[in-house]
């Protein structure tokens, strides 16, 4: 290209000309600003966050296993959303649908079955709502 | 303008650290041990009701905790700290001014807040819907008082957990119910005292008639205690960290130890940790006691010694302080016993920058202050011990602590994640 070459011509002698700075531009301190952070990105209140590891293959294909499930305890309405909750000892990762008096723990994976539960019997304990998957791809 | 203290307490703090990932502990009593697994240092209720006290020794009670199917734990301080940092982050989002009293406590000022019962439960909502840890919440207008409504949130199970004590007449009653032992700032000894005057509760003490007689027994911290009682408040709350005025760094052993040799190492860490406290505060210190001693329960020969030693210049250098510390060590020493505990007090603190000179030993040089400085910047890094001196010892797994019921590090490492399924 034509002005590639008009380029080459700039260079100048090293040793009579006073020093000159190079570069595209100045990069002054301005123009600095913070990396990206994920955890700016993801965790919106820092002391209720938690993380826990998935395990098997009921929620795929969202949910793979050893994905780490990002969880926010200070979000209280569960409605069609992944919850983590505890039910007979085990905790569990599960959406939530509530249909009525019952409440339906749903594995996206279809070889799954809902799990039913009356709230009225035994009271749910939930744990927090997952709001970000992070997985390991290489 | 009248002040309001609030005083925050998680419930059986690090059982309820313990529960929140493990569901299925939910109804079953928990407890944790302390260091090496020693004693039981938190319970909860329904520990409490199998006879458990507070600082039994585990093996006096195992028989009890493997019949009732008691989950034991060595203490997981990882798991403890952050959870605590949760909780006090969460409870600094109420109130500016807030003095963090222990890992499990704080106290916050709600001085000029209105509907002091529904906040105090929203705060105890919000601390619990954050964090899963269970809490109690005292309100009154002295901090004293603050800790009764706390003591009385935690017993009554009307309270559900929360109770303001602002009305003379309510604090009268709760007063009436609190033995003077369990008042806050008031000694064993200073409740003997008491009782020989005939002061059996809370309400007694506050209405004795002779504040000269309670301060020649208590000195003045008593009185004070007794004014906040009345509702007069005298203490503030403390709020920027005060530097300390000795630090300790002692531990049991994992299996006792008989050699000199061994003991100097656990001597020499202990003491690098404690220069480590103390250099972390800006201070130096002059005077030290090492000290040393069998098992108080095992059927060997008991043997306890304490050596002191005083610095001619003040110091926070580690290699000084190990070096005296070893000299201390070396003739508190006796051979043949079993020793089960070592540890070291530093004492005679005082800031680096008001600290005074001697004659006869030089003080620490600049040198030194930066090899030091260099240490603590590689061990806050790469893990404490990185560097250490030498005398501390490379292998010395033979005194490191047992911790044989210690919980995954769920939230400090990666691979110790809780599996949902």
């Amino acid at each position: 290209m034509k002005r590639h070459s008009l380029f080459l011509y700039w260079i100048p002698p090293l040793v009579s000309l006073p020093p000159v700075r190079c570069g595209l531009f100045e990069i002054s301190e301005d123009h600095i600003e913070k990396y990206q952070s994920l955890d700016a990105r993801f965790i919106r209140n820092r002391s209720a966050t938690f993380f826990f590891r998935a395990q098997g293959d009921s929620m795929e294909p969202l949910i793979l296993e050893n994905d780490i499930l990002i969880v926010d305890r200070s979000i209280t309405s569960f409605h069609k959303r992944i919850v983590i909750l505890s039910h007979d000892g085990e905790m569990y990762c599960k959406r939530l649908l509530p249909s009525g008096e019952q409440v339906i723990l749903h594995s996206l994976n279809p070889k799954y079955k809902d799990i039913v539960l009356r709230p009225q019997e035994t009271p749910l304990d939930i744990f927090g709502v997952v709001i970000a998957i992070a997985r390991d791809v290489l | 303008m009248q002040k309001i203290f609030a005083l925050v307490d998680c419930n059986s703090f690090f059982c309820s650290c313990e529960r929140l990932f493990r569901p299925d502990l939910a109804q079953r009593p928990v407890g944790v041990l302390s260091n090496n697994d020693g004693c039981f240092v938190s319970r909860t209720s329904e520990l409490k009701k199998l006879g458990v006290p507070m600082g039994a020794p585990y093996f006096q009670v195992k028989d009890i905790c493997r019949r009732h199917n008691v989950a034991v734990f060595s203490s997981n301080f990882s798991l403890y700290t952050n959870m605590s940092d949760r909780v006090m982050s969460t409870l600094s989002e109420f109130t500016p001014i807030m003095e963090v009293y222990s890992v499990d406590e704080a106290f916050l000022d709600l001085t000029g807040f209105q509907n002091l019962e529904s906040y105090a439960r929203q705060i105890k909502e919000r601390v619990e819907r954050n964090t899963g840890i269970p809490v109690s919440v005292g309100v009154a207008p002295t901090k004293t008082l603050a800790k009764i409504a706390n003591h009385v949130a935690k017993k009554s199970q009307k309270s559900r957990g929360v109770v303001t004590l602002m009305d003379p007449h309510l604090q009268s009653l709760a007063l009436e119910r609190v033995e003077v032992e369990d008042i806050w700032g008031v000694g064993r000894a200073n409740s003997q005292k008491l009782r020989q005057l005939g002061i059996k509760t809370a309400k007694d003490f506050r209405d004795y008639h002779n504040n000269r007689q309670i301060q020649k027994l208590m000195t003045k911290v008593g009185l004070q205690t007794k004014e906040e009682l009345a509702g007069l408040p005298r203490f503030e709350l403390n709020i920027v960290g005060v530097a300390k005025k000795e630090i300790i760094s002692s531990r049991s052993f994992g299996q006792s130890i008989r050699d000199l040799s061994d003991l100097r190492q656990a001597v020499a860490q202990y003491a690098s940790k404690a220069c480590e406290k103390l250099r972390k505060q800006q201070s130096v210190c002059r005077g030290l006691d090492v000290y040393a001693r069998t098992s108080p329960f095992a059927n060997t020969p008991y043997y306890s010694a304490l050596e002191s030693a005083q610095l001619l210049s003040p110091t926070s250098d580690t290699r000084k302080v190990v070096r005296y510390a070893l000299q201390s060590l070396e003739s508190l020493y006796r051979a043949g016993y079993d020793y089960k505990k070592a540890g070291i007090r530093l004492h005679d603190i005082s800031s680096r920058r008001e600290s005074q000179m001697s004659l006869l030993e030089p003080a620490d040089d600049l040198h030194s202050e930066a090899l030091m400085k260099c240490m603590d910047q590689i061990n806050q890094r790469d893990g404490a011990g990185t560097i250490l001196v030498a005398a501390c010892g490379v292998n010395s797994v033979k005194w490191q602590m047992n911790r044989n019921h210690h919980s995954p590090r769920y939230m400090t490492g990666w691979s110790d994640l809780r599996k949902v399924y």
